[in-house]
C-alpha cells in the first residue's frame, strides 16, 4: 500500500517554504494536474502576503526550460509548474545535469502525482534532494473536526439554555433571535439554509 | 413626535449612516478566510501575537455550507473557541504580548450570480487582563457585534454595535470589515502604559 502523503494547503506550504533558509532546499506539492498552475500562483501570492520574501512562478515544458528557470539569478523562492510536459528522458537528463539545478533559494515543485512518480523513478539522485519533503494539496484541514464542532455546539447550548431541535424549530417559524451566535449554530447544524436571507447587492 | 420616537429616529438615522459605509470585501469566503489567516500570520511574524504558526492553524477554522443553492452559500469563519464565561486562559485564544486576547466568529454569504460576498453577522471580542487600565473597575472586554438583518435591535439603531465592558451595555459602532476589526484587535485597543488617573 502506498503510504499517504502529509497534506497541507498553499498557506501552510508558504510557511514551510519560508522556514527553509539554507541553500538549495526543495519542496514538492502534489496537486491535481489541472490545478498546478493556479495553486502555484496562490502559493507565490501567499508567500508575498506574509513575508518580505519574493516568490516567482515559472511554467516549464522541458528539461532545458527547468534548468533555465532555476539558473536565473536571484535567491527568491522559485515555484515551478508545468512539469507534466516533461518526458522520462527529460527527467533522466535532469538527473545527470542536476548540478545545474542548484541555487541559493528554495525551490517548490507544484506537480501532479504522475509527474512526481516520474521524478522519483527517472531522476533518483535529484529526488534525494527532496527526500521526504513531498506534501499533498488539501485545503480541508481548516474545516472544523467533529469534536471541535460538538464543543462549539455545547457552548452555544449552555449559553442559550435551549437545544438544537428548538433552534431549528424557531428558525423555521422565523422566531429565532437574530444574534450572530444563532447564525453560527445553524451553520454548525448544517441548516445554513435557515440563516436569514439578505439582499445580495451589498446592502446590509 | 414624542421624545421617545425622536430618540429612535436619531438612532435609526445613525444606523443608516453606519450601514451605508462601502465595504471592501473579497468575492469569496475562501478569499476572506485567506486574508484573515495572512493577517494573523503577519502579526505573529511581527511579534504582535504570541501564537505560533501552528497555533494559528489550530485556532482558525471554517465551516462550509451544507446547502449549496445555486445563488447562496453561507459560511462560518471562526477564530478561537467560544468562551461565553470568559474563563479560558489567554493562550487558548489569539493572544497579544500585553496579555489581551481575542476570538471571533463571522457569518458570510456568497452570492454566486452576483459574484459578491455579504457580511451577515459577526462577533469579535477582545479581553483584557486584570487591572489593565490601572483599576479593578476598568473594562474587562470589548465586543463588536453585527447582528443578522431584522434583529430586534435594528429598530433601535443597534444592529451594528459594541459592548464596552458589559454585556448589557451597547453603543452604536462603525461597521467594519472583518480585516479592519481584526487589525483593531491586534494593533489597536492598546493597554495604556500609564493609565490616566481615575
Amino acid at each position: 500500500m502506498t503510504p499517504r502523503l502529509p497534506s497541507c494547503d498553499t498557506s501552510e506550504l508558504a510557511l514551510r517554504a519560508l522556514e527553509r533558509t539554507l541553500p538549495n532546499e526543495w519542496l514538492v506539492l502534489e496537486t491535481p494536474a489541472d490545478r498546478s498552475r493556479t495553486l502555484g500562483d496562490e502559493l507565490a501570492a501567499d508567500i508575498a502576503a506574509i513575508s518580505n520574501v519574493e516568490a516567482t512562478r515559472s511554467d516549464v515544458n522541458s528539461a532545458s526550460a527547468l534548468i533555465e528557470a532555476l539558473q536565473r539569478p536571484g535567491n527568491e523562492i522559485r515555484v515551478i509548474t508545468g512539469l507534466d510536459a516533461l518526458s522520462t528522458s527529460d527527467w533522466s537528463h535532469l538527473d545527470l545535469a542536476r548540478s545545474r539545478l542548484t541555487r541559493d533559494g528554495c525551490v517548490v515543485l507544484v506537480a501532479s502525482a504522475a509527474s512526481i512518480a516520474m521524478l522519483y523513478r527517472h531522476a533518483p539522485n535529484l529526488a534525494s534532494w527532496i527526500a521526504a519533503a513531498v506534501l499533498s494539496f488539501d485545503d480541508s484541514g481548516w474545516i472544523l473536526s467533529d469534536d471541535e464542532r460538538e464543543q462549539r455546539l455545547d457552548a452555544l447550548r449552555e449559553w442559550s439554555g435551549i437545544d438544537d431541535v428548538t433552534v431549528i424549530a424557531r428558525a423555521e417559524r422565523g422566531t429565532l433571535p437574530r444574534d450572530p451566535e444563532y447564525a453560527e449554530w445553524l451553520v454548525l447544524l448544517g441548516r445554513d439554509d435557515l440563516v436569514p436571507q439578505q439582499p445580495p447587492t451589498g446592502d446590509l | 413626535m414624542s421624545e421617545n420616537s425622536a430618540d429612535r429616529h436619531c438612532a435609526i438615522a445613525l444606523q443608516d449612516h453606519i450601514l451605508a459605509r462601502p465595504r471592501d470585501l473579497p468575492k469569496t469566503a475562501k478569499a476572506l478566510f485567506k486574508q484573515l489567516k495572512n493577517t494573523l500570520v503577519q502579526a505573529t511574524n511581527n511579534d504582535r501575537l504570541c501564537n505560533s504558526h501552528n497555533e494559528i492553524c489550530r485556532l482558525l477554522r471554517r465551516e462550509p455550507p451544507n446547502h449549496r443553492s445555486t445563488d447562496r452559500a453561507v459560511y462560518e469563519l471562526l477564530g478561537g473557541p467560544r468562551d461565553f464565561k470568559r474563563r479560558l486562559p489567554s493562550d487558548a485564544m489569539f493572544a497579544r504580548p500585553d496579555g489581551a486576547c481575542f476570538n471571533f466568529s463571522i457569518t458570510v454569504a456568497e452570492h454566486k450570480r452576483e459574484n459578491t460576498l455579504n457580511l451577515l453577522a459577526y462577533n469579535f471580542e477582545i479581553r483584557f487582563p486584570d487591572n489593565a487600565f490601572g483599576s479593578t473597575h476598568g473594562p474587562r472586554f470589548v465586543r463588536f457585534d453585527l447582528n443578522l438583518p431584522e434583529h430586534n435591535n435594528e429598530t433601535k439603531g443597534l444592529r451594528c454595535h459594541l459592548h464596552p465592558g458589559h454585556d448589557d451595555l451597547q453603543a452604536p459602532s462603525a461597521l467594519m470589515t472583518p480585516i479592519e476589526i481584526l487589525d483593531l484587535c491586534i494593533y489597536g485597543l492598546a493597554i495604556p502604559q500609564k493609565p490616566r488617573a481615575a
